[in-house]
């Protein structure tokens, strides 16, 4: 696919992302959510997370990021478990379609609650 | 004074102790292993008595001398240079000539052949993959004009040297390349050793082989399946820090890849540099040799 | 030759490799930290997305008692633990990948030197140790903020 040195490039920044991000969740879910954590699963709460566009925005990026992140990781975990060329193919495919599949899914998610619930 | 009623010299070795007689006796447990008569190694257990001075290979020599000549173990200058003698003693990754049976405080001395290296008997391994990695780097100055002019020096400067220098102390002993946790699973990984060895060539400032080595070092088994463990770093007895010179390999290829593509080698020693003189150059020639570091 | 054919691999395998844990520098323990909290907060993104998935078609008609009666059930100490437990590896992973990419970009792992006995190599003396030490601080600081929203705000606020 692409050169190794690219997509370790992408895990970095993600990664650096992710943690930016990962900031912003943890905080909506403690100090920013009214009532603290509690609050923050409130159903009015999570209600306003999904709907307002900018905190949707963010979960989405969240999810794109993560779905990268996660999947080249464990991409390269499981390369390193065997290295004969049928295993690799099948991990490099599998990760692969899974990124996709996560991002895919969550995204539907997302625009579900977005769009009020209602399909 | 009359010379016949002079003294003799008198003066005492302070500690005697285990010079002349042996300390006590350890137990060495050996991995043994036959390929023609075993399935898989095994222990043997040895004892040996150990002086002051013993170390892990003159015990496995006093072994294979009186004990079991059919130990096979592979050593040569029994001083630490040459790196035949790799092995890991008590779970640790050393050289056995290095390593002082006292000092490992255990009346149990365990050694096993290198890791991640195949087995050819006993604690000798087949160093072949290791070396085969070594020559995949191309660990030699690439440039142009190597053949053409073969009479004078290039020009490095004393900075440009200590950029490498470290890296030149490696003895090819494989003890990083068997602490490496990522060549414990994965047995195409280049190795610290290979790594370390195609940063050295790439930042040598007489060299132009960049682009090549980083095609084989930016690959799905190459830098990257380096995850800065360390363990390399903490397991090398000459201090080559195989770890260090990953990392900076790594940085080469994120942040410096076209550059140092397009780097031009260091010119020799009658031709000017890009941008500096040749007076330039011998102003700065230092008057001495920098002073030895002070002895602590 | 039949040089090591019987038992030619001599791999130490996941548990020699990546997973051991004797002789171990502290880099290494770093690294299997990262790895081990890399995995469980990864089974657990999916796992959330599948829970949080699941309840979107409650919401056809708007229905919050779905999502509330879902979150009632989860709202146990067990579960409380295990996420004060994705917190804690969540920050670690973070804040340790940020010093593994430090260091893949040349910074804090100091300077070549020219070895002498002991030989004690330059990168594992240099910042980034500290920095690993620090993130482990960091990491607990904000672990005991997570353990305060996730027992003390929620049972005794």
């Amino acid at each position: 696919m692409m050169r190794e040195s690219t997509l370790m490039w992408i895990q970095y920044i993600t990664g650096l992302g992710i943690l930016v991000l990962g900031a912003l969740h943890f905080a909506s879910l403690t100090f920013l959510a009214p009532g603290g954590y509690p609050g923050a699963l409130e159903y009015t709460t999570v209600f306003s997370r999904y709907t307002d566009p900018l905190w949707a925005a963010a979960l989405e990026a969240f999810l794109a990021l993560l779905s990268y992140h996660v999947f080249n990781g464990f991409r390269i975990m499981l390369l390193e478990l065997n290295q004969g060329s049928g295993w690799s193919k099948a991990v490099n495919a599998t990760m692969f379609l899974a990124a996709l599949v996560v991002f895919l899914y969550g995204t539907r998610t997302i625009i579900t609650f977005y769009l009020g619930g209602v399909v | 004074m009359a010379t016949s009623e002079q003294k003799p010299l008198e003066f005492k070795i302070p500690n005697l102790e285990g010079v002349e007689k042996p300390i006590k006796n350890v137990v060495f447990r050996v991995s043994r292993f036959d390929p023609d008569k075993d399935s898989k190694p095994y222990y043997k257990d040895y004892e040996v008595p150990v002086y002051r001075f013993t170390t892990v290979l003159d015990g496995l020599i006093y072994i294979k001398y009186n004990l079991d000549p059919t130990l096979a173990v592979r050593y040569s200058c029994r001083m630490g240079v040459c790196g035949s003698c790799a092995m890991v003693v008590n779970g640790r990754e050393r050289l056995a000539c290095k390593t002082n049976v006292l000092s490992l405080n255990s009346s149990i001395v365990t050694v096993r052949p290198l890791n991640n290296l195949p087995l050819i008997r006993d604690i000798v391994t087949d160093l072949r993959p290791f070396l085969e990695k070594h020559r995949k780097v191309m660990p030699y100055i690439i440039r142009d004009d190597i053949e053409a002019h073969q009479d004078r020096e290039f020009l490095q400067s004393p900075a440009e040297l200590d950029e490498y220098m470290m890296l030149t102390d490696c003895i090819k002993c494989g003890l990083c390349y068997s602490a490496c946790p990522t060549t414990a699973t994965d047995e195409l990984f280049l190795g610290p050793q290979a790594l370390a060895q195609a940063y050295r060539y790439t930042v040598d400032t007489r060299d132009a082989g960049a682009k090549q080595r980083f095609e084989v070092v930016d690959s799905p088994h190459g830098v990257w399946r380096c995850h800065f463990a360390g363990a390399c770093s903490a397991a090398c007895p000459k201090g080559v820090d195989p770890a260090f010179a990953i990392q900076q390999l790594k940085k080469l290829i994120l942040y410096r890849r076209g550059a140092m593509e397009k780097r031009k080698p260091a010119p020799e020693s009658d031709k000017v540099r890009e941008g500096i003189s040749v007076e330039e150059v011998v102003k700065n020639i230092p008057k001495e040799w920098p002073s030895p570091p002070a002895p602590k | 030759m039949s040089a090591g054919a019987k038992f030619p691999e001599n791999k130490r395998g996941v548990l020699g490799g990546w997973a051991r844990v004797s002789h171990a520098n502290f880099e290494r323990w770093l690294y299997l930290l990262h790895r081990l909290t890399g995995i469980v907060v990864g089974l657990y993104l999916i796992a959330l997305l599948v829970e949080t998935s699941n309840v979107a078609p409650a919401y056809l008609g708007n229905n919050p008692n779905v999502w509330n009666d879902l979150m009632a059930s989860l709202y146990n100490p067990v579960m409380h633990a295990g996420l004060l437990i994705i917190a804690a590896f969540a920050v670690y992973h973070g804040l340790n990948g940020v010093r593994l990419f430090l260091a893949a970009s040349g910074v804090g792992v100091g300077r070549p030197i020219r070895p002498e006995w002991p030989y004690a190599p330059v990168s594992l003396r240099s910042p980034q140790r500290f920095l690993g030490w620090l993130f482990i601080a960091v990491t607990l600081v904000l672990t005991i903020y997570a353990f305060y929203q996730l027992f003390i705000v929620t049972h005794f606020v």
